[in-house]
């Protein structure tokens, strides 16, 4: 890429991104900062807590998706267990459905008195309530993200190491232990931590579960939330701890980055790498037994429990067969307002998915073009990512409340009315999600040789056409990942929904909140259990381009 | 210089000029409802509101028939999401909106002081009980929720007071809603305080009162039996009755809360006549049967029934709390002072 | 078929300067080799001529035509050349034929006349029967010839190569060594060559041009280049050749460190002073005069044997007909042809 190509390419790509995510969000936060009411070190002292909440939580569920992501990841892709794919979809389901609805799937197993496996258990066995509760739904919910960064690393590694390590006369667990899990390790901890990140900025699962414990559990969201209520004289505190939030992300990026130079294990070009699954042999059984259970423990269970939830007259209500009714189904799915929101939804998650992609790999291409500067563009590019819900949607009404009228030479004018348009949440859709395009297609980026392109170049093919016709089509799958995630995240985003949403016009996550709300859990939980047929069909379209892909190989 | 480089520049630098002489003005958004004349109210009416979607659901064939060259946009939201948009939408200088109906008479009261409203005394309101209007005509109440205690029916006895939770006459756990994010669980909370003092809220903690969100949470924690109690408001239990929960209702003997929910037009509304129009429906006695009949409130007009075969808004007012300017004060100055004070009782 | 000039090319990545002042003439048809260590520019000139990168100053003519140079720069895809790269690249999600095809889709030919040319295209590497085959069921040879095919196809002017052997088999490397002269000899495209093995520089190349560290040190024929060194470091990478350091006094060469003194024979020129001695292997004979030194190592070569001796860190390499002697024996090392550089 030339110099001058390349500085024009991140200005267009800068301008979108700062017009309509940076540049509102920051203008929030300086106009917190000049209200009244930050001043005073005792203040932030006191706050410490929420701070404190948020580093354990984050961390406990970060450390909770490498413990569980390890093993997975190395059973899942790199031995021959029986059901390898069917336990890879379900496994990957938990960061492709809200984490809040996970959050009611453990809250209605595990209230202290009212929880189904409380009611089996004896009263107060487990309490979900509280950090210890939080860091576990959030944990599970960000377990796919270790996963599949272990997967693809370990598409990655050179089989021939393993059996170098096999030829020195180790055993295969050890080989295993000694060569590959070093290799992989950057990769699953730079998955852990975009866990990390993930927890740090949720609302969702700490506002379910640590209200109501006691003493009640406060995260720096839940608290800026509850500062925003406050209005002008909120404003200025939970400008600061955004602020504190925000600064999470370079650290974390930093982290990721430090793990993964060292970790970069690149393809040789033009020659997959076939590595033969490891045979479990004897430990074969005992391996399926185990991963089951915790499929079943960790993904069936909850989800169960909201299907459950889902059929009864009444939560809490007796369990028996003559309780059951289908009234919320029908109830709910079979309302116009419920089709209408899906329509719009479904578009909606649709232009934000290719925006993601589209920005995401832009922002993978810059950063390669630019190395050095490159880390600021991931910056840039993954911030929003960590931005709470409740602040971007705000910053983007108080930016774009106004029509804004750009005035060439007195003559053309074009007008930007974005208030109570769906262009508003099409922005902070892709805005919020842009994080998971971008490292996508930056992870994919990385296995391809340049100089699979420079031949294209030197082929005869110009910039753009040898785009087209090489990375692009080797970038599809990553770049379907990405497509399905967003999709899945917008379509079921609630709490920047619920504030943009059009005057007259209704979205999935609008509902959900509504009928958690105002109606009652087992209608949200109706769908709840309609998002997961949703992800299933999409983890479905997904396993069929992986494999797809996997034969075009 | 070759020619694809030498054009190159020139295209680069005719952008530049292009993007400099590029001027960027920002302004309300301009309103696409053709103003209306007297007597016949016309184009469109933008309506930020709290209440509940079905309830809207219902009054919107009303609206159609006695107001049909009015089109009517509706923002719903909770409360606190509404005042969040509301705030924000303000901070920029263009609310969208000509009316809010909202639930939070705190929130709507500071709005009506900072003058952001227009003046309105719709003739439907001559009936309503004093205690219910404002004397300025900036706002009227259009429905009143009531906050009181629920419990199960299979549960045992319940508490007769909101005293009663934290003296020690009734020994059960009692779940309320969370001040700091709920409106309602807010002027529940603000009632009580100036009432027992801060040691209502070290008492509820002392008792092992469970806070939840919002409503919603709280139905959810006595109806599975996580909580014995709730303090809850009427509409939702109501609601939960008639799908089939066995909650029932008790009427604290010192009174229950009642939060109006109060409807007000902005200043800044272009389209005043339509704007008046649709609040006198609201307020017409078929806006009120639906209110109570759909949305389970009671009505502010005294001549229809209360919900579920509760008494009207007259009996209504004898058995709760009176709101006086001096709570409205306390609720508007300190109210970060008694969220605060919550916050501190229970985090101990 | 263009010649090739490139004239006081600098390039540096920061602020490491990795080509410096190079300047090289390839006549039309020619077959010029960049020989060096890695790490030396060699790789980094070739992407300058490819138009991969852009060199700092200097400028790239190809056929006279200036298509690198001051507020010049004629982007890849309109030199016209062909090039194969080091790690193949050849295209995972496309067939051979498909890969061989693509300078020719993008030349906008007709379907029969691509069909065509990468028929034969593919009849020059051999690779007829794997046309329809997907690159990943292919041995490395075989994607080296589809890279080799592709880069052909579509008669470039010039042909580039960066190290295209030497991430094959011994076998196989002589194997397409042999294909690759016959190949040229039959196109007569201009070449140039990049690799850092020398014998494949020399068995292949009309001339050769040696780099270290971003300089040219000598460009010539390779048998010149072989008999006469510029540099010592020519001699050293180019003939495998020992070099030594140390001084020239009283018609003998006295090593820097150890003050190991050997002979110089009468017809070496040598005036007294600081000097590098540079002698091949086979330069050095093992009799009954010359410098007694201990053998450390002996290994038998089939025709002849190499022997080892230490002397000032380093390891003189001797090669000579095979003797019956053991490591730790003293031989006696006799210099019959060195070269001699003054230092300074």
């Amino acid at each position: 890429m030339s110099p001058l190509a390349r500085w024009l390419g991140l200005f267009a790509w800068l301008v979108p991104l700062v017009l309509f995510a940076v540049g509102p969000v920051v203008l929030l936060l300086a106009r917190g900062a000049g209200a009244p009411g930050t001043l005073g070190w005792d203040w932030l002292v006191s706050e410490a807590g929420a701070l404190g909440n948020t580093l354990a939580i984050s961390g406990g569920a970060a450390v909770l998706a490498l413990v569980l992501g390890t093993p997975l990841s190395l059973l899942l892709f790199r031995t021959d267990l029986p059901l390898r794919g069917a336990f890879t979809v379900l496994f990957t389901l938990p960061s492709a459905i809200p984490a809040f609805i996970w959050g009611m799937g453990w809250l209605s197993l595990a209230s202290p008195r009212a929880g189904y496996l409380n009611r089996l258990l004896g009263e107060g066995t487990l309490d979900i309530h509280g950090p210890v509760g939080i860091a576990f739904v959030e944990g599970l919910s960000g377990l796919p993200l270790v996963l599949l960064a272990g997967a693809a690393a370990l598409r990655r590694v050179d089989p021939a190491l393993e059996e170098a390590a096999r030829v020195c006369g180790a055993s295969p667990a050890r080989a295993l232990l000694t060569t590959t899990v070093p290799l992989v390790l950057p990769s699953l901890l730079s998955g852990a931590v975009m866990v990390f990140l993930m927890a740090a900025s949720s609302f969702g699962v700490p506002y379910l579960l640590g209200v109501s414990a006691s003493p009640p559990t406060r995260v720096l969201t839940t608290r800026i939330y509850e500062l925003v209520l406050l209005g002008d004289e909120g404003l200025g505190r939970a400008s600061a701890l955004a602020l504190a939030l925000l600064l999470l992300t370079p650290l974390s990026l930093l982290a990721t980055w430090a793990l993964g130079r060292s970790g970069r294990v690149r393809l040789s070009t033009g020659k997959g790498l076939a590595s033969r699954p490891l045979s479990l042999g004897r430990a074969r059984t005992g391996a399926t037994v185990g991963v089951a259970s915790t499929c079943a423990l960790l993904v069936l269970l909850p989800l169960a429990a909201i299907l459950l939830t889902s059929l009864q007259r009444s939560f809490g209500a007796r369990l028996a067969w003559e309780e059951l009714t289908l009234a919320h189904w029908s109830g709910v799915l079979l309302e116009p307002r419920t089709l209408r929101a899906t329509g719009l939804s479904l578009l909606l998650a649709t232009g934000a998915g290719a925006l993601v992609c589209g920005l995401g790999l832009a922002a993978a291409l810059l950063q390669r073009a630019f190395r050095r500067l490159g880390a600021g563009v991931e910056a840039v590019a993954v911030w929003p990512y960590a931005v709470p819900g409740t602040v971007l949607a705000l910053a983007l009404l108080l930016a774009f409340s106004r029509d804004w009228r750009f005035i060439l030479v007195d003559k053309v004018a074009f007008v930007l009315a974005l208030a109570h348009t769906p262009w508003l949440l099409l922005i902070a859709y892709a805005a919020k999600y842009l994080a998971l395009g971008t490292r996508n297609s930056a992870e994919a980026l990385a296995q391809l040789d340049p100089s699979l392109t420079e031949a294209a170049r030197i082929s005869g093919a110009g910039p753009l056409r040898a785009f087209v016709d090489v990375p692009l089509p080797l970038l599809r799958p990553a770049l379907t990942v990405a497509f399905i995630l967003a999709f899945l995240s917008c379509a079921t985003e609630i709490t920047m929904s619920v504030l943009l949403v059009p005057a007259g016009s209704e979205v999935l996550g609008k509902l959900l909140f509504d009928l958690q709300s105002y109606a009652d859990p087992a209608a949200a939980a109706v769908l709840a259990c309609a998002f997961v047929a949703l992800v299933v069909l999409g983890q479905a379209v997904l396993a069929l381009v992986a494999r797809r892909a996997a034969e075009a190989r | 210089m070759s020619l694809p480089a030498l054009a190159r520049t020139a295209g680069l630098v005719l952008a530049l000029a292009v993007f400099a002489s590029c001027r960027i003005e920002s302004a309300a958004p301009s309103s696409g409802a053709t103003l209306s004349h007297e007597g016949a109210p016309s184009g469109e009416v933008w309506v930020y509101t709290s209440m509940y979607q079905h309830v809207l659901d219902a009054l919107e064939p009303l609206l159609k028939k006695k107001l049909p060259g009015v089109t009517v946009r509706w923002y719903q939201a909770g409360s606190e999401k509404v005042a969040s948009r509301v705030e924000a939408e303000r901070a920029a200088g263009a609310v969208r909106a000509d009316i809010l109906s909202a639930s939070d008479p705190f929130f709507v009261e500071r709005l009506a002081r900072s003058g952001a409203f227009l003046p309105y005394a719709s003739p439907h309101v001559l009936r309503v009980p004093r205690s219910l209007l404002d004397l300025d005509a900036r706002h009227a109440s259009i429905r009143v929720s009531t906050m009181v205690l629920v419990h199960r029916e299979d549960s045992p006895p319940p508490p007769t007071s909101f005293a009663a939770l934290v003296d020690g006459t009734w020994t059960g756990r009692v779940a309320i809603g969370d001040p700091l994010t709920s409106g309602t669980a807010f002027t529940w909370a603000v009632f009580c305080q100036s009432k027992y003092g801060d040691g209502y809220f070290t008492g509820l903690r002392e008792r092992g009162a469970i806070v939840a969100g919002g409503n919603a949470a709280v139905l959810q924690k006595v109806e599975s039996g996580e909580a014995d109690a709730g303090v809850l408001l009427l509409e939702n239990a109501l609601t939960a009755r008639s799908r089939g929960s066995r909650i029932r209702v008790v009427w604290p003997t010192d009174g229950a809360v009642t939060i109006p929910g109060p409807v007000a037009l902005f200043a800044t509304t272009p389209n005043p006549v339509a704007a008046k129009a649709v609040v006198d429906v609201l307020l017409s006695p078929e806006g009120q049967r639906l209110i109570v009949e759909k949305g389970d409130m009671h009505a502010v007009d005294p001549r229809l029934p209360g919900p579920g075969g509760e008494p009207g808004v007259d009996t209504l007012l004898t058995r709760t709390q009176p709101w006086t300017p001096a709570l409205m004060e306390e609720g508007l100055t300190r109210g970060g002072v008694i969220k605060e004070a919550f916050s501190r009782a229970f985090s101990r | 078929m263009a010649a090739i000039s490139l004239e006081g090319l600098f390039k540096s990545y920061g602020a490491t300067p990795v080509v410096r002042g190079l300047s090289l003439e390839v006549r039309e048809g020619e077959l010029v080799s960049l020989l060096g260590p890695s790490g030396c520019g060699k790789t980094t000139t070739l992407r300058m001529l490819a138009g991969l990168e852009h060199p700092d100053t200097g400028v790239i003519r190809i056929g006279g035509e200036m298509v690198a140079g001051p507020g010049v720069r004629v982007p890849p895809e309109r030199r016209g050349l062909g090039m194969v790269f080091q790690g193949y690249a050849v295209w995972p999600h496309r067939s051979v034929e498909e890969n061989v095809a693509y300078p020719l889709t993008l030349r906008h030919m007709s379907k029969t006349e691509v069909a065509a040319k990468v028929r034969e295209a593919l009849r020059w590497v051999r690779l007829e029967a794997l046309a329809t085959r997907r690159p990943h069921e292919l041995s490395g040879g075989q994607l080296q010839r589809v890279a080799l095919a592709r880069a052909l196809v579509a008669s470039p002017r010039v042909l580039l190569l960066d190290e295209p052997l030497s991430n094959l088999d011994a076998a196989l490397r002589e194997e397409l060594r042999a294909e690759l002269a016959a190949l040229r000899a039959r196109l007569g495209t201009t070449l140039v060559f990049v690799t850092h093995d020398q014998g494949e520089a020399l068995a292949l190349s009309d001339r050769i041009a040696v780099m270290n560290q971003g300089v040219l040190e000598q460009v010539d024929a390779p048998e010149t280049l072989y008999r006469e060194p510029a540099t010592p470091f020519v001699a050293g990478f180019v003939g495998g050749a020992n070099v030594l350091t140390g001084e020239v006094r009283e018609g003998a060469f006295h090593t820097a460190r150890s003050g190991t003194v050997f002979q110089l024979s009468a017809d070496t020129s040598a005036p007294p002073g600081p000097a590098t001695l540079v002698v091949r292997p086979e330069d050095l004979a093992l009799g009954e005069q010359g410098t007694p030194l201990p053998l450390s190592a002996r290994l038998f070569l089939g025709h002849a044997a190499e022997y080892r001796f230490p002397v000032d860190g380093t390891l003189l390499r001797v090669v000579a007909p095979p003797l019956e002697v053991r490591p730790g024996q003293t031989l006696k090392v006799q210099l019959r042809k060195a070269r001699l550089f003054s230092v300074g």
